[in-house]
């Protein structure tokens, strides 16, 4: 099951099918998207482009979004990081604990 | 007994210097951070937290680590609170010993500085007529990120 899931991932690099992922959404982010949780759709599976999408997709968050750092599987993750369709993936605004 | 944790319950000073208690420490550093009644001119009744609670634990191990080894403290125990802070409440808390003072005092306020940085924790700040979350403009996380994403990304999807 694994590897067809692995399998799955490369694929859907690799070509130009579109695919899924699940992104967490945290206290403004949260607040101006109106939910906590969403799927977003990407082809090349990069932090990067799922910043954009999110750009897209969700316009309300304005810079906010441009402000906010992007955690996969409970690391800040860089830009070029690569995802699969089951990271843990989270948008992490500017931080305000104390 | 966890040195760094994330609770929905008041947090207990004297629990936190017990915690970092040893016969080799000269010194012990105990910092709170509490809800205060007025910010920038506007009144707050109390403070509701939120976290990525899997990233804040691991940041928050990440600092004590740091600071253990930047610092030589001889023991340090973090606890943040979670939920709704009324005024005067701890919200934070950082214990920290030393065998002097100087260290003791400098890794305290070094954690406070690294945890408004770095840990995925948000506060909302309410009253009677409004609420909203803080994300303060000299906390951008981009830096976390390598770097912003390219004209070409963007172009392809739209």
């Amino acid at each position: 099951m694994w590897k067809n899931m692995v399998e799955s991932d490369s694929q859907l690099r690799s070509g130009n099918t579109v695919g899924e992922v699940s992104v967490k959404l945290f206290a403004g982010v949260a607040e101006l998207a109106g939910v906590k949780e969403l799927r977003v759709s990407v082809k090349h599976f990069t932090v990067a482009e799922l910043r954009c999408a999110l750009e897209i997709k969700l316009p309300q968050l304005g810079p906010l979004l441009s402000r906010s750092a992007i955690a996969v599987d409970g690391r800040y993750a860089t830009e070029d990081e690569l995802l699969c369709s089951n990271s843990e993936i989270a948008i992490i605004p500017p931080v305000s604990g104390g | 007994m966890l040195q760094v944790d994330l609770t929905d319950d008041p947090i207990d000073a004297s629990c936190m210097l017990s915690r970092v208690a040893s016969k080799r420490a000269g010194a012990t550093v105990l910092f709170t951070g509490t809800t205060r009644q007025e910010t920038d001119g506007l009144t707050t009744d109390w403070l509701e937290y939120d976290a990525y609670e899997p990233l804040a634990r691991r940041e928050l191990a990440r600092l004590y680590e740091q600071a253990v080894l930047r610092f030589q403290i001889v023991k340090c125990s973090i606890v943040h609170r979670l939920g709704k802070v009324s005024v005067g409440e701890v919200s934070v808390a950082i214990a920290v010993s030393a065998v002097h003072r100087a260290e003791a005092f400098a890794s305290a306020s070094w954690l406070m500085d690294r945890i408004k940085a770095d840990v995925p924790i948000w506060k909302r700040q309410v009253n009677d007529s409004e609420a909203f979350w803080v994300h303060p403009e000299n906390s951008d996380m981009l830096a976390k990120n390598a770097s912003r994403c390219s004209q070409e990304s963007c172009d392809e999807l739209s």
